[in-house]
């Protein structure tokens, strides 16, 4: 039995108290909860409160008409992809092509036949379901499971605009293998893909699961650390490189594999500071930290005008891989 | 159905409208909820046709249009789905909708609310 947190919430915006009370009782049985509105306007607030799986909507409502609740939730980025039935009265065809071309899901016409209701209702609930997976599969690399570098743009965007906003801490690390080339030179191609799987395997079990990790292509992984100071950053980035430089690979037992790791964060707001320069003071740390040796992490500095790069890991113990660091 | 059309009176209680759903347990509390409010619903409506407020005879029609069926008064459904679509004409300017045609279409309509039992 699912909880009743799991159910895809329904949201009913109708003007009619009957179609409310009969919708209730018809979908009682459906794995759904249904939410009410009385008028377009709550309809919009709710839908944007509560980002529901599916709307019923209403055309012919006094004020906001079920047209104008469509328009504005097409032309809000947070309900756009909420799919709507429209269940009208109005059957004319004019009306119908208007709800479509509003972008409506579907359309169903009162009185309401319940079963064709329901009908309608999973249909959109499942293609609903198919394009968020599709949306999810979409930003994720197919080697390691992690993000991809779309992943990467939207969700570091959306961060550092948190970060802008509200001043919490951030830390942007980017990792890349060392040498990694070599193995895939060495070993096969095979082998440097199980690296790689390996490599984003032992971030994730390092990481929160409120940061996001990345492919960025190549060797290269970035992890956004919201609500993470750089030193707290610091401390996963070497529990990685640590992890990292001791596991034991199946296909070459001999070789260890190492990371370099360039990290730049923020403990509170930084004047004038963007996004790119941030990206930027990151791979600046990252090329310090392959620069100076590999096998260690660099904290890039953030402050304008700072020379990048400045405090070196303390990762002086010599790796048991000596030749690959 | 037979309805005499323009005679709402002692007659209209003569065979009582039963829900489709009246052996539906599910809907029996809501049938009797339908059924209870009918007299308010109707009330409004006449006062509406009284003082010739149309716009709001057609406000309730659409909306006894649309519930009526929902709760397995199809009958009751129809007629109001009919003066609905009179009003529309009339406020259109279509002259397809004669006074006469309209007084007939609301008359058959409170005739038919007013049979609706559980």
């Amino acid at each position: 039995m699912p909880d009743h947190e799991s159910k895809p919430q329904v949201l009913l915006v109708d003007d009619s108290v009957d179609v409310h009370r009969l919708v209730k009782v018809r979908l009682k049985a459906e794995p759904v909860e249904i939410i009410s509105a009385m008028n377009g306007n709550d309809g919009l607030e709710m839908a944007r409160a509560v980002n529901p799986s599916l709307i019923l909507l209403d055309l012919d409502m006094p004020g906001v008409d079920g047209f104008e609740v469509l328009r504005k939730l097409r032309a809000d980025n947070a309900t756009a992809p909420i799919p709507v039935i429209v269940v009208s009265g109005l059957d004319s065809c004019a009306d119908k092509v208007t709800a479509f071309e509003l972008g409506a899901a579907d359309y169903i016409t009162k009185p309401l036949e319940f079963a064709e209701l329901r009908a309608r209702m999973r249909s959109a609930l499942r293609t609903q379901r198919l394009l968020a997976l599709l949306a999810e599969r979409a930003e994720v690399d197919g080697l390691t499971g992690l993000g991809n570098r779309q992943q990467f743009n939207r969700r570091w965007e959306q961060e550092f605009a948190s970060f802008a906003r509200y001043g919490n801490p951030l830390t942007l690390a980017i990792l890349d293998v060392d040498h990694f080339k070599k193995v895939n030179d060495t070993f096969g191609h095979p082998a440097g893909d199980e690296v790689l799987q390996g490599f984003a395997r032992i971030i994730q079990t390092c990481i929160r699961n409120t940061d996001i990790a990345c492919r960025f292509g190549g060797e290269e992984v970035a992890v956004i650390m919201p609500h993470t100071t750089p030193n707290d950053a610091f401390i996963v980035a070497e529990r990685i490189r640590n992890s990292l430089q001791s596991n034991v690979w199946p296909r070459h037992p001999e070789h260890f594999v190492t990371v370099s790791i360039g990290l730049a964060g923020a403990s509170g707001l930084i004047e004038g500071l963007t996004k790119e320069r941030w990206l930027e003071a990151a791979d600046q740390a990252l090329y310090t930290a392959k620069r100076t040796g590999r096998n260690r992490v660099i904290l890039g500095s953030l402050q304008p005008g700072a020379a990048p790069a400045t405090t070196a890991s303390p990762a002086n113990v010599t790796p048991p891989a000596a030749r690959a660091g | 159905m037979p309805v005499p059309p323009n005679t709402p009176g002692p007659q209209s209680q003569q065979s009582p409208i039963v829900s489709e759903f009246a052996s539906d347990p599910d809907m029996a509390e809501l049938v009797a909820l339908f059924v209870q409010e009918m007299p308010a619903r109707l009330a409004s409506l006449k006062a509406s046709w009284q003082s010739q407020e149309l716009s709001e005879v057609q406000r309730l029609a659409h909306q006894i249009k649309g519930a009526s069926g929902g709760y397995g008064f199809s009958q009751v459904g129809s007629a109001a789905a009919a003066l609905e679509k009179s009003l529309i004409a009339l406020s259109e300017g279509s002259s397809r909708s004669s006074t006469d045609e309209l007084r007939s279409k609301f008359d058959e309509l409170i005739s038919l609310c007013q049979r609706v039992r559980t």
